[in-house]
């Protein structure tokens, strides 16, 4: 190290590699050759020619609409469900059709993951397995406590799935989490 | 590139890149008392915990092990253990004389109750802790003596595209080095979690990150929760990130590309070498508390818009390549990247004049959040108590 370090470090202020690249000829960017969604790098605005740098190629998108910066543009049209790429992985599906060069974010696209109707659950009617075990136990529960008990019950349910799921490790394993808590009992 | 620094050499043989005496307050009634103690010796770092004799089970093991982690901590040298009764405190001290510092444990059993003989003693001390302390000196250790805790706050599209890939750069050049880092928030795997199963070095490590993810999700499905408004946030959603898998995707670059060497539970120390992930909750605070606790000495912190919390214990290191925000922010970010955001500079250029301000850190250069005192050091909760 011939000088000291910066104080308030910052990158590439001084020195610039040889083929560092021209910032001006691109304003979005996507990581992956297989994603359809770009990142705006800089504010666009309606009917702006936005080019896009791909890690294979340059493509140019008419925006349809403003987007702010680190905002996500559609590069191709897309349909309800259809999954969304970024980092070449999916990043959710579309909630409806969404045309080439919109603006993508939480009005048109939502997760596939941790749904209240995803997999993870199975359907359970709390209320009705509360009515039977009411009559089958001669209980009779409160209107008023009705709502703590089934959501008790929801709770309860879930505890058991995971429960029978879950995947009782073989053998032990000094850099399996789970052994690893047994033995330091 | 220089690849040494200068360190305080422990007993144990662990490095640390600060000399900090430790007042800790171990029962929440004597922590009013160690934060006076920190005041009447402004040298001194308090970590103080609200929490008592209700905690059980996970939570009690949790307090146990972070507390004594803090005490253990290589850039600590010396620790008073302040608190309730003798079993409990003289329990913490002893895990934290372990590592062959100087520890002092002081009890409200043994001072009759009274927080003015508390203080009375603490204080003297700490101010003789802090001035033998003081007698150390830095030596010259290699950059793979380093552990480091990596985070990410209040993340934006830049985050994921430059500040967590430019972390995940030091990572790598860290663990080749034969350093240790770690980095947690179980539920910002969600989405990515076959990247990170796929670094497993054997199958139990992946089968343990599938299942840490899988408690997370499940635990918000229960609660009725919608991740959208919690994770991502309002700031993350207002900055342009729509779903977590997104969040995901961007937040476990911070990683870089070494093996997954295991999954450690929050503030449990790592077993060795290489970089390894901690099952632990997201929150900033809490987060970090798990990482430090575990024992590392610096924290690398990439945030989009802004995020001023930082360890107490550990030099944290703010890295934000948005640009607007690094114009804002120029008393909070310790390394702007937004050069590489803005096409002016290279990833590869950027990682080296990180990787010096990380050794410059290390060897005593302070952060915005030592110059601010913003640091905090704190354990989190798992369920209900007594």
């Amino acid at each position: 190290m011939t000088a000291k370090a910066p104080l308030q470090g910052r990158a590439g202020t001084e020195r610039s590699e040889p083929n560092a690249p021209d910032h001006a000829s691109w304003q979005a960017t996507a990581l992956s050759p297989n994603d359809n969604v770009a990142i705006a790098l800089e504010p666009v605005a309606a009917g702006q020619d936005v080019v896009v740098s791909m890690s294979d190629r340059t493509l140019t998108i008419t925006s349809l609409e403003p987007l702010g910066l680190g905002h996500k543009i559609a590069l191709v049209d897309l349909r309800p469900g259809d999954a969304l790429i970024k980092y070449g992985e999916c990043i959710g599906e579309a909630t409806t059709s969404i045309t080439r060069g919109a603006w993508v974010h939480v009005h048109n696209l939502t997760s596939r993951r941790a749904r209240q109707d995803g997999a993870t659950t199975s359907a359970f009617d709390a209320h009705a397995y509360m009515r039977a075990a009411a009559t089958a136990l001669e209980l009779s529960i409160p209107a008023a406590s009705q709502a703590t008990v089934a959501a008790n019950l929801t709770r309860l349910h879930a505890l058991a799935q995971e429960v029978l799921s879950f995947e009782i490790p073989q053998h032990s394993s000094g850099s399996d989490r789970d052994s690893q808590e047994v033995e330091r009992q | 590139m220089s690849a040494h620094f200068e360190g305080f050499r422990r007993a144990d043989g662990s490095v640390g890149v600060r000399n900090h005496v430790l007042v800790m307050s171990v029962t929440g009634l004597t922590s009013p008392t160690a934060r006076r103690i920190g005041r009447a010796v402004p040298g001194a770092r308090v970590v103080a915990t609200p929490f008592g004799s209700g905690l059980f089970g996970e939570d009690a093991a949790l307090q146990r092990r972070a507390l004594a982690g803090f005490g253990r901590h290589p850039n600590v040298a010396a620790a008073l253990v302040i608190g309730g009764t003798p079993p409990y405190v003289r329990e913490i001290a002893d895990a934290i004389a372990v590592s062959g510092k100087p520890v002092e444990a002081l009890v409200l059993d043994d001072c009759e109750h009274d927080a003015i003989t508390v203080t009375e003693r603490g204080t003297r001390i700490a101010a003789r802790m802090l001035r033998e302390a003081s007698r150390a000196r830095r030596t010259r250790v290699d950059l793979g003596d380093l552990c480091i805790g990596i985070e990410c706050g209040r993340s934006d599209p830049s985050s994921g595209l430059v500040a967590n890939p430019l972390a995940g750069s030091i990572v790598d050049a860290l663990v080749a080095a034969g350093g240790r880092a770690v980095f947690g928030e179980t539920i910002e795997w969600l989405g990515a979690e076959h990247l990170l199963e796929q670094r497993a070095v054997d199958p139990s490590v992946a089968r343990a990150i599938r299942n840490a993810v899988q408690r997370r999700e499940r635990a918000s499905v229960v609660a009725g929760m919608d991740l959208l408004g919690n994770n991502p946030g309002p700031t993350n959603i207002a900055a342009g990130l729509s779903t977590i898998e997104e969040k995901s995707l961007g937040a476990i670059a911070k990683g870089g590309h070494a093996p997954i060497r295991g999954v450690v539970a929050v503030a449990e120390p790592l077993p060795g070498p290489g970089l390894y992930l901690m099952d632990a909750p997201a929150y900033a605070p809490e987060s970090v508390g798990g990482l430090v606790a575990s024992g590392a000495q610096l924290v690398l912190f990439t945030t989009g818009v802004g995020n001023s919390f930082v360890s107490g214990i550990a030099p944290t290191i703010k890295i934000c390549a948005n640009p607007v925000a690094a114009g804002r922010l120029r008393e909070q970010l310790d390394f702007d990247a937004s050069a590489v955001f803005e096409r002016k500079a290279s990833l590869r250029e950027a990682t080296a004049q990180l990787q010096e301000l990380l050794l410059d850190v290390a060897s005593g250069t302070l952060t915005w959040g030592e110059v601010l005192d913003e640091g905090d050091d704190v354990v989190s909760r798992l369920g209900p108590a007594l």
